[in-house]
């Protein structure tokens, strides 16, 4: 009975993707050409290449990142490994799933105003930096407590048995033996990255040119390309350039995660 | 002689470390809640709870706003959830593992594709069709939560003992009644699954933005339509004093509901064991 | 000397109550045996000792005293850390951790105490080799979760006895192995037991009647669970006074041969002729073919060879030099160059322990040798290495002749200080043979 509008709805769903790419390539052939990826935008934006945008978007995705994983995934071991009263427990958890949920553009509303605005960061790199950080470091840490809570209980016994104190434990025994579950997460945050507009566009600016410091202002990719499409008139053709590069960056992307997620399904 | 005194060193400044993700969070309730606060005070209930939304004007009602997002909400879910339950249900029981794993790798990819992507496309072969308007923003955001609860509808769905469906299916009832029990053993999963759906549905603003139309207006089919978060977004680059504090407003009302609807959704995962 | 004691010990986990008041005072070195059926507490009240299961922690919930060397063991005069050191805990299956064999014992060593690298790994190293895995495995360096079940058994108590605790807490050692594991690590046990206390929870009534110094029985009656009855493991076993022990003990020895119970052994080799004359399974025993291996062949291993077949002939009352057509003792050299005579000072030292001697001529270890050989006994550990070297295939049946230490030879043809040597020969020798009486291997 659920088979045949399961099928159907499967179908549906896949061919949706395909037609998305194969329909944001084919309008955005005309601006892809062979430097399209290094060269700076012209004319607002509606010409030229994105070589800025992807330098921002590394940038920015790269620090948020590796921002979010330092402060994430101590707090996922110590929740984890130490024995933290009950309600305690229930508070952070509490507030990593409130925060899991927080809209992107409430982030980006807390980082102009926080930030920019009380830090004095104004348009830049690095509130936006500290903004996609404070977005992704939730998700990051659900995702990390889930990969360590995997790891069975035996290897923490039989480390207390031999009296080995619980912060060796955790990061020698128990880590190490989640590490595939550990980087699915972070894979994960990558994507969600690159993908953001909401939060970035007003925490880190819509400036179109190589940034020379972490206190310039800079577009990224997806920032650029919803300004291309609210902001300037007869940007269309050039969005959908962009967005093709966004797609096979999310692409790959998910590609990645499905390849982590198998090899971890096969090696338990 | 003994070094677990280090240990007590270290978990303090892992501690110390992973608060700041809380205390983030805890920034960001009180900041909205401080600057939502002086604006309620300024505009009071009674207005706030009123229809016209005209910053221009001084008028700061929320209603339609508020008729809005639960509008688009409720028509995304209602176009959503079936696609959504059936997909989940025919790839988790009944579609060989090659099968599976490419169409959840594709419904990834759709669930992860960024927002102003969809919503370009959307620009691009909806609104043509449709307009600017309601339901091309239901359509839309239906697009963008119907991968979330497919590929979390089916891990649920995958909990389900085999040996449970086998046993229904060795009793010689049909296939109809095997996929009920099998929904029925993963009911929590999938209540979690629509649940966090519905909270995604109510915070995005890039994609609803682009194709909505974003006129502050009664929910009319056919006719342009703003939400709490794509007035949000469109508003926000040059709002100023009261007004300023007005979107805070909105972006607590906003943020309120996703946390009561992210806490109980977590919780009934929680409950189905995922 | 080593105490543990419990007093009035009490045990529940939520609302069910576990232990119900354990009495007992266990005093060591030695073997302590705690019987009784399957899931009646036994391992519950070995984690309780070792502080793994905590008061209010996943709702449980204990009361009572633990008392070791007089020492509370739940006060703060404990860390976990400092417990661990003293008193070691081995699981039923033990689960190996990250790294090679060698990471997995210096694992707690690196992080409970603070010895320097080279410290921890000579401490490493000779655990290993008190259970028998350096010479079983090709190399140190192999990933631990390689191991078969009874090598990763072995590796669990190298790791604990690596701390070297005065206590060894055991949790069903041998259940899981079949019986040729099972002797490796009853004798491990049995070596460990000269210098610590070791409990071993168990409910086979055989394993404890061979290894057993003491034995305390544990039941389960409304309430908890509780210590039924508890003696030197000879009375305990042979004659018990309560009826649950009896029925118990009796069909625990349901399908063996009955016959007259063997004395758990002491330590003491004098016994050895007691242990012949009331075991059941003596001559069949001594049906092995033994190869002692030294340097020249000139001095040790020759000694060895004739106070061997001097003790088999003495216990079967058998004319000296032979007579049993399947026992054998001989001896070999790593580094025979020429074939040469037994040397003065072990014939001297030979006729003050009152052994025959045979005539004897050097001669190299040969593949033929070890092929022939039930047991080879190396004199030190570098013999071991070399003759495991040469042939890896032997290596399961290679040990030193003293576990715990190397027999080196006396550097100077004076008989005197070899007297001594051959003295402590004379005991190891005896001891092995007596520890073949322990364990009758499946045929």
């Amino acid at each position: 009975m659920i088979k045949i509008p399961g099928i159907i709805a499967s179908l549906l769903l896949t061919a949706l993707v395909a037609w998305m790419g194969c329909d944001l390539f084919y309008r955005g052939a005309a601006g892809l050409h062979v430097s399209y990826l290094f060269e700076a935008p012209r004319n607002l934006g509606r010409s030229g290449g994105i070589g800025p945008m992807l330098a921002n978007t590394s940038i920015i995705v790269g620090l948020g990142t590796l921002l979010a994983a330092l402060v994430s995934l101590p707090l996922a071991v110590a929740y984890t490994e130490l024995a933290a009263p009950r309600g305690l427990c229930k508070i952070i958890r509490s507030a990593l799933d409130i925060g899991v949920g927080v809209p992107r553009i409430v982030w980006g509303l807390f980082g102009a105003a926080f930030f920019g605005g009380y830090c004095g960061l104004g348009f830049s790199l690095l509130s936006g930096v500290l903004t996609l950080a404070c977005l992704l470091a939730p998700i990051m840490t659900t995702g990390f407590i889930n990969g360590l809570e995997m790891v069975e209980n035996e290897v923490r016994e039989q480390c207390a048995a031999l009296g080995v104190d619980s912060w060796q434990t955790a990061w020698r025994q128990v880590v190490p033996v989640a590490l595939p579950g550990l980087t699915a997460p972070l894979a994960l945050a990558v994507g969600r990255g690159c993908g953001d507009a909401a939060a970035l566009l007003f925490s880190a600016g819509v400036a179109m040119q190589m940034p020379s410091s972490l206190f310039d202002s800079g577009a990224t990719l997806s920032v650029f390309v919803f300004h291309l499409l609210a902001a300037v008139p007869g940007g269309q053709n050039a969005a959908y350039s962009a967005a093709a590069v966004l797609f096979i960056i999310t692409l790959v992307i998910q590609l990645t995660i499905t390849a982590i997620t198998r090899e971890e399904r096969s090696a338990q | 002689m003994f070094r677990w005194n280090r240990a007590r060193w270290f978990w303090t400044g892992a501690i110390a470390l992973g608060l700041l993700p809380i205390l983030a969070i805890f920034a960001l309730a009180i900041f909205l809640f401080w600057n939502a606060a002086s604006a309620a005070a300024q505009i009071g209930l009674q207005e706030f709870a009123a229809a016209e939304w005209l910053p221009q004007q001084n008028r700061y009602g929320v209603a339609r706003l508020l008729a809005g997002t639960l509008a688009v909400t409720a028509l995304a879910l209602f176009l959503a959830v079936p696609v959504a339950l059936s997909a989940a249900g025919y790839l988790s029981l009944y579609a060989g593992r090659k099968v599976r794993v490419a169409a959840n790798t594709a419904i990834g990819v759709l669930g992860g594709i960024p927002s102003v992507v969809i919503g370009l496309w959307g620009m691009t072969w909806i609104v043509p069709l449709f307009g600017n308007s309601w339901i091309s923003a239901s359509l839309v955001l239906a697009l963008m939560i119907a991968p979330t609860i497919t590929l979390l509808s089916g891990a649920a769905l995958r909990l389900v003992p085999a040996d449970l469906l086998e046993a229904s299916r060795a009793l010689g009832v049909g296939e109809a009644i095997v996929s009920r029990v099998a929904f029925h053993h993963a009911r929590w999963g999938i209540l979690g699954a629509v649940v966090l759906g519905t909270s995604r549905a109510l915070g995005e603003a890039v994609a609803v933005s682009m194709v909505a139309g974003n006129v502050v207006s009664w929910p009319n089919f056919m006719r342009p339509i703003a939400t709490l978060t794509t007035t949000l977004i469109v508003e926000l680059d040059s709002a100023a004093g009261l007004h300023r504090d007005a979107l805070y407003l909105l972006a607590c009302v906003v943020l309120g509901a996703i946390s009561v609807l992210s806490v109980f959704g977590r919780a009934a995962q929680r409950k189905a064991g995922i | 000397m080593i105490t543990l004691s419990y007093r009035d010990f009490r045990l529940s986990a939520g609302n069910t109550q576990i232990l119900d008041g354990i009495d007992l005072d266990l005093v060591g070195p030695g073997v302590i045996a705690l019987l009784g059926p399957s899931g009646v507490g036994k391992s519950s009240l070995l984690r309780a000792t070792q502080r793994l299961i905590e008061h209010g922690r996943d709702g449980w919930s204990r009361s009572g005293e633990v008392l070791f060397n007089g020492q509370t063991v739940f006060g703060s005069g404990f860390s976990k850390q400092q417990l661990a050191r003293r008193i070691g805990f081995i699981h039923q299956k033990p689960r190996m951790l990250a790294g090679s064999v060698l990471a997995n014992v210096e694992f707690a060593l690196k992080h409970v105490t603070t010895l320097k690298r080279n410290a921890i790994r000579r401490l490493a190293e000779e655990a290993l080799e008190q259970v028998g895995l350096t010479w079983e495995l090709a190399s140190l360096d192999l990933a631990a979760w390689k191991l078969s079940g009874g090598q990763a058994q072995r590796l669990a108590i190298a790791r604990a006895i690596a701390l070297q605790p005065d206590v060894l807490l055991m949790d069903e050692p041998t259940s899981a192995l079949d019986p040729l594991k099972r002797q490796q690590v009853e004798e491990i046990i049995r070596v460990q037991a000269r210098t610590r206390l070791i409990v071993i929870v168990t409910h086979e009534v055989h394993l404890a009647e061979r290894l057993a110094d003491f034995a305390a029985f544990m039941f389960r009656r409304r309430g908890g669970a509780r210590i039924f009855e508890a003696g030197p493991a000879a009375r305990v076993l042979r004659d018990p006074a309560e009826v649950a022990v009896q029925e118990f003990v009796r069909t625990g020895r349901a399908g063996r041969e009955p016959g007259p119970e063997t004395e758990p052994a002491p330590t003491a080799p004098d016994d050895l002729e007691s242990a012949v004359a009331g075991s059941p399974f003596g001559l069949r025993l001594l049906q092995r073919v033994y190869l002692f291996v030294c340097g020249e062949n000139t001095s040790r291993s020759p000694v060895a060879q004739a106070i061997c077949n001097s003790e088999v002939a003495r216990l079967l009352k058998l004319p000296p030099g032979g007579g049993q057509p399947k026992f054998e003792a001989l001896s070999a050299g790593l580094s025979v160059s020429a074939s040469r005579p037994i040397s003065a000072k072990a014939i001297h030292a030979l006729s003050e322990l009152g052994c025959t001697l045979q005539p004897h001529a050097s001669r190299p270890i040969t593949q033929e040798l070890v092929d022939r050989a039930d047991a080879i006994y190396c004199m030190t550990d570098e013999q071991c290495r070399a003759v495991a070297l040469r042939f890896p295939a032997a290596t399961w049946k290679l040990q030193r002749l003293d576990p715990l230490g190397n027999v080196e030879d006396s550097g100077s043809p004076d008989s005197g200080d070899f007297l001594r040597i051959a003295t402590r020969i004379r005991d190891l020798v005896r001891w092995r043979l007596e520890s073949q009486f322990r364990f009758p291997l499946a045929e």
